[in-house]
């Protein structure tokens, strides 16, 4: 619920950034949201960037799913449910929002799933700082196709591994570090 | 499949051992060229007719060229020189290129192969430009580049919120790696063509290129050139030689033909020397007139030689009346000195000055000529003894209006319309009226400073006789020099000039000029309305020949072989009379 809370609060918050930032004439700032992340079982998200130099932005973002799914045929669910906020910067060696960016930030991250490569259920909270890469073409004018990877590690501060979810038989529980993939990108940004 | 290769293999020895043929019947081709002796082949020339005629100041040569079979080959590529020798020149004329058609072969492909480089070089500048990726870029950051409507080409540099140029934007987006290698590719251009065309194919500087696909036989062609000419080109001397080329070397030089010579047949030959006079009326009395910028002090009208020019000036002066003193033709009578002002200032006081300034002049050289009278009887002449009483007259001209006027409409500082506005105020009869109204005028300070400087000047009239002439009148005869100009530009075959000097005239050489120019109507007429000797007969003669009227020409022709001799043989060396004799039997006697 807290989770849920500061979601949606980080979220209003980017609006409220930059839609103070409307007429700030040339200095650009833009709106993406990635469409792996879409086909990742409807995982809604958004991310703001806002150029503060020719070859810095300012990066923030949200990512949010709560949805269950019935598996045919038998009684289980499947799901992964995520509630991230993440802010970073991305440096751009020729111009922001176009060509190359190198990226960083730093994360939070709540998930739990299951029914997706197994049915245990795994809960976990996590913060971490990762690091990025991707290029973004422009389209047009206003609209950016990305493409982007990134690893990110740090720790998993709450964490717990049950068999299943109907029968909650915990079988691994406590902190642990992690490093991994936090992120394949093809996004749509629009820029303003 | 054996007998398939072995007839693959007996096809490649086939052709190893033509292509061996091949080379050893070009090799053998060339030891016997490089044989001297009575039967190497050489060049030859046949010309059409040995006398040619000649028309506007040129003469077109005409004749054929004879190349012997063993100089032609599909390997090679032959290049003819053709020379001419007349007093003690050469001139070459344009060459003629026979090549083979192997070695036209090799030449095309060469051309294909830089063909095919050139067109890797991108011409286009924008093909080397990410241009889709540059447009949205400026359109984002950069959006004045088009909202201003200036052209897109750097000339006006717009900047993003972050400071980045259009002219860095456009660096950013250009094809880095391809447009180096392409400027290497145009750097390397013309290197790489002389490299890839060896022997590029000639299209300037020749008058014949052909392409002999058959060299068997002799290869004749007909080479005409039309030669200007000069006077003393009487007999041209035309050879030929040539150059054998193997690909891009030259294997073989041909040495020069026998020369075969050409008569040149000129009307201005018939040009008549005949000294020309003119009648010219001469008066009594002359007015010399000179103009001197001699300057004065303000206030003052005495002349200070120190002061400005007036050193030179009042020297020239000096100089005229000391040759007129000394001059046998001539004797001065008297002389005017008329000083004349700028208009500036009431009329009043400028006529005040101008008289006494002319005065003072007149004063300073009446002294001169004493003294000058003085000079002359210490050195032992009469005639010295009159220039103390020559008069010498003062005048004025308070405001020189006229020559202002002149100065006016000749002056490239002032416009149409200020010269306009000038010539009103100049109707208004008051001098004083106009020189106020000028005074407001916008080209006031154009006329002050540039022209009415000119104006004040001192203006001499020298009035002479001619020494030893009692009439007023006389008429005297003087050469014509026009005339003899003329007649000397005709001999030059200078036709346009002869023609010029000489239409007013209606004589033999007016009628050449016209001939030469091609004008025979012209040039008929005159001689027809003339006295006919021998030599205007036979001009017309070949003035109808020309024309084609075969009739009279030949009449005129027998006509003026009747009154001399000379024209029977003449004529022999005439390319038009010559037709004419052939044409219809005409015997010597």
């Amino acid at each position: 619920m807290k989770a849920k809370i500061l979601t949606c609060a980080s979220l209003l918050l980017v609006c409220l950034i930059f839609s103070g930032r409307l007429s700030a004439g040339n200095i650009r700032y833009g709106l993406s949201t990635n469409v792996l992340e879409w086909a990742n079982l409807g995982t809604v998200n958004l991310e703001a960037g806002f150029g503060v130099s020719q070859n810095l932005s300012i990066q923030a973002g949200a990512l949010y799913n709560p949805w269950n799914f019935s598996i045919k045929g038998t009684d289980h669910q499947m799901f992964n449910h995520q509630t991230s906020a993440f802010a970073g910067v991305r440096w751009w060696p020729w111009y922001v929002f176009s060509g190359w960016w190198f990226g960083a930030k730093a994360k939070y991250s709540y998930t739990a799933r299951t029914g997706i490569w197994r049915p245990a259920l795994e809960d976990r909270q996590s913060v971490g700082i990762g690091l990025s890469i991707g290029y973004s073409l422009m389209l047009s004018p206003r609209v950016n196709l990305e493409f982007g990877a990134g690893l990110w590690g740090g720790t998993h501060f709450k964490y717990n591994l049950y068999d299943c979810t109907n029968c909650m038989i915990l079988r691994e529980s406590g902190a642990k570090g992690f490093i991994g993939i936090d992120t394949l990108s093809i996004s749509l940004m629009y820029v303003f | 499949m054996a007998s398939i290769i072995s007839n693959k293999r007996q096809i490649c020895l086939l052709m190893a051992l033509l292509m061996v043929m091949a080379g050893c019947s070009s090799s053998s081709k060339l030891s016997k060229l490089r044989k001297s002796g009575p039967s190497t082949p050489q060049l030859s020339i046949r010309p059409k007719a040995n006398c040619i005629p000649e028309k506007m100041g040129k003469a077109q040569l005409e004749f054929q060229v004879i190349v012997p079979q063993d100089m032609l080959d599909e390997k090679w590529q032959l290049r003819l020189h053709p020379e001419i020798s007349v007093a003690g020149e050469r001139i070459t004329l344009e060459s003629a290129v026979i090549t083979g058609a192997g070695y036209r072969k090799t030449q095309l492909k060469d051309y294909q192969q830089n063909d095919r480089y050139l067109s890797k070089i991108v011409e286009d500048g924008n093909h080397l430009i990410r241009v889709k990726q540059l447009n949205y870029f400026l359109k984002r950051n950069i959006p004045q580049v088009y909202e201003s409507g200036a052209p897109i080409d750097g000339s006006e540099d717009f900047m993003s919120a972050f400071g980045v140029s259009q002219q860095q934007a456009v660096k950013h987006y250009t094809k880095k790696h391809a447009a180096s290698k392409n400027q290497e590719m145009i750097r390397k251009q013309s290197l790489l063509s002389d490299k890839l065309m060896k022997s590029p194919i000639a299209d300037s500087g020749i008058c014949l290129d052909t392409v002999i696909i058959n060299t068997k036989g002799d290869f004749i062609f007909n080479y005409i050139q039309s030669v200007p000419l000069k006077s003393e080109y009487t007999k041209l001397e035309v050879s030929v030689s040539g150059d054998i080329y193997e690909q891009d070397r030259k294997v073989h030089q041909i040495s020069s033909s026998e020369p075969v010579e050409f008569n040149i047949s000129t009307l201005s030959s018939f040009a008549d020397d005949t000294e020309r006079y003119t009648t010219q009326v001469i008066e009594r009395k002359v007015v010399q007139e000179e103009n001197a910028g001699i300057v004065f002090a303000d206030g003052r009208f005495d002349i200070n030689p120190g002061m400005g020019n007036n050193m030179d000036e009042i020297s020239k002066i000096m100089g005229i009346i000391g040759k007129l003193a000394n001059s046998p033709a001539y004797e001065l009578d008297s002389m005017t000195v008329r000083a004349t002002l700028s208009p500036e200032g009431p009329y009043s006081r400028n006529h005040n000055i101008a008289q006494r300034q002319s005065e003072s002049v007149a004063s300073f050289f009446r002294r001169y000529l004493k003294e000058l009278g003085d000079s002359i009887k210490t050195a032992g002449r009469n005639d010295g003894f009159f220039l103390e009483f020559i008069p010498v007259r003062p005048d004025c001209i308070p405001e020189n209006w006229q020559d202002l006027e002149l100065a006016v409409a000749s002056d490239k500082g002032m416009d149409d319309l200020d010269k306009k506005m000038f010539e009103k105020i100049c109707q208004d009869p008051d001098m004083d009226s106009r020189e106020r109204k000028l005074t407001k005028a916008p080209f006031y300070r154009h006329l002050k400073e540039e022209l009415y400087p000119r104006l004040n000047m001192v203006k001499f009239n020298f009035h002479i006789h001619r020494r030893g002439m009692v009439n007023d009148t006389e008429q005297i005869t003087l050469p014509d020099t026009i005339y003899m100009h003329g007649v000397q530009a005709l001999k030059n075959m200078d036709y346009p000039a002869a023609l010029k000097l000489l239409r007013p005239y209606t004589d033999v050489n007016a009628a050449i000029a016209y001939a030469g120019m091609d004008m025979l109507p012209n040039a008929l007429t005159i001689l027809e309305s003339i006295e006919k000797n021998a030599k205007v007969n036979y001009l017309l003669a070949i003035l109808y020949a020309r024309k084609g009227d075969e009739k009279k020409a030949v009449d005129n022709y027998l006509k003026a072989c009747s009154q001399e001799k000379f024209y029977v043989y003449r004529g022999k060396l005439e390319p038009e009379i010559l037709q004419l004799i052939n044409k219809y039997g005409l015997k010597d006697n």
